[in-house]
């Protein structure tokens, strides 16, 4: 495998017209031919990589677990186990699931840890404090604060009800309803049969229901 | 106003609801428990008919259920308005390090990685280049033609051999004889002292022990 050669940024402060026309060539191209390139030693394609997925990833993983900072630092070793393995990846596969399979098994084993060692987390804490002291913001001068005040309230309680989903019930949630992932590909990303996934999102969905129903009307 | 919610089968109304997953599903007031589709099967199914994947017979049966049934028309609506809200959470923003940090981490890989396969595939083709020619060159008298034949001249014997002298049965009986080097002994070990062995427990319960040794030759 011809691995890609990180460079850090100080090395090649300027970005010429042809590099600039490469990296727009890489966000065109499909995920496997992105990662085709990287095995074949472009430098920049792993980079796209981390541009197409950082963020969706971040999403997914604070949403499994609930932990901003440390959502954050299993994001980043996903990226380092991808770009340690990616030879090993089966390209006859997707390679969003295969990403995202990692991703998965890195927030289970956070939760599985966290459960043995439990303590309070500065982050949880923080959060609350944030939710509760900081100032409303006027995005919309349509709603009235008493609006505004409702609807936050009603995002807080459902990021709270997100949470308190048993954590395989949680994963299987997120991964539908907020990455759009279908059932297939939930399978191989939680190691599930299709018949669990959608008993677990069934579950989920009716937990979750249940939770946010006093709220909405 | 709030309405109530058909959760398991059971409308609820407003509320704090605690649920017991194991309990039984009866349907309450309000809700439809006729032959076609009562509002268990409706909550069972829902995630197939959400998802798009239910089968036709069942779309329409569901479609049937919720013209009737307010509480699964409220079911729906509240998983989906939930659904909708979660896609509209604001979406954690990565931090400003998070690229540096990554890149940094890549590299030290890249660092730490063995060199590549590719890079060593020359001087490993050469190596085994000069094992078979030095192989070749080994056996190459046995492969080129058969292996020379060195000829020697016949031994002859023209007589018996001797019998060995006899020796005496009884070496014990044979004298020492000790073979004097005065040049090596003379004064070799005079004035040697030898430590006599004594046990540890025992080195110290007087002067140390030693004997004069050594080969006195008579002067």
């Amino acid at each position: 495998m011809a691995r890609a050669r990180v460079k850090k940024e100080t090395e090649s402060p300027v970005v010429t017209g042809e590099a600039r026309a490469h990296r727009m060539h890489l966000g065109e191209i499909g995920d496997s031919e992105v990662v085709q390139a990287s095995l074949d030693g472009d430098t920049r394609a792993f980079g796209e990589l981390v541009r197409r997925y950082d963020q969706r990833l971040l999403n997914f993983v604070y949403r499994t677990i609930g932990d901003r900072e440390r959502a954050q630092d299993l994001v980043q070793e996903t990226f380092v186990r991808v770009y340690r393995h990616l030879h090993r990846f089966d390209q006859s596969k997707k390679f969003s699931t295969w990403i995202y399979t990692i991703a998965s098994n890195l927030a289970k084993n956070e939760l599985r840890n966290r459960s043995r060692n439990p303590l309070v987390l500065f982050q949880t804490l923080k959060k609350n404090w944030d939710a509760d002291h900081r100032p409303l913001e006027w995005e919309d001068t349509q709603y009235k604060p008493d609006d505004l005040f409702r609807k936050r309230h009603l995002r807080e309680k459902v990021e709270e009800a997100v949470s308190h989903l048993p954590e395989h019930h949680r994963i299987v949630f997120v991964l539908r309803e907020m990455e759009g992932k279908t059932y297939e590909e939930i399978a191989d990303i939680t190691g599930c049969n299709l018949g669990t996934v959608k008993s677990r999102l069934n579950r989920a969905r009716n937990n979750f229901a249940h939770i946010i129903a006093p709220m909405i009307d | 106003m709030r309405r109530g919610l058909l959760v398991g089968g059971t409308l609820r109304v407003g509320g704090s609801i605690t649920r017991s997953h194991a309990g039984p599903r009866t349907p309450a007031p309000g809700s439809v428990t006729s032959t076609a589709m009562t509002c268990t099967e409706f909550v069972a199914r829902f995630t197939d008919y959400e998802d798009g994947i239910a089968s036709a017979a069942d779309v329409g049966a569901m479609e049937e259920h919720l013209g009737r049934c307010v509480s699964c028309r409220r079911y729906k609506a509240v998983v989906e308005r939930g659904a909708a809200l979660l896609r509209s959470l604001p979406v954690p923003e990565l931090r400003e390090d998070f690229a540096p940090r990554l890149q940094n981490r890549l590299y030290s890989i890249q660092e730490s990685l063995p060199p590549e396969p590719n890079a060593s595939r020359t001087p490993a083709v050469a190596v085994f280049g000069v094992a078979v020619l030095l192989t070749v060159v080994a056996w190459s008298p046995f492969l080129l033609g058969s292996p020379p034949v060195v000829e020697l001249p016949p031994i002859v014997v023209d007589r018996a051999p001797e019998p060995p002298p006899a020796r005496s049965a009884n070496l014990q009986e044979r004298p020492l004889e000790l073979r004097s080097a005065p040049e090596l002994d003379l004064g070799l070990w005079d004035d040697t002292r030898l430590y006599e062995y004594s046990a540890l427990s025992r080195r110290y319960d007087g002067s140390a022990r030693t004997r004069q040794v050594g080969f006195v030759p008579n002067r």
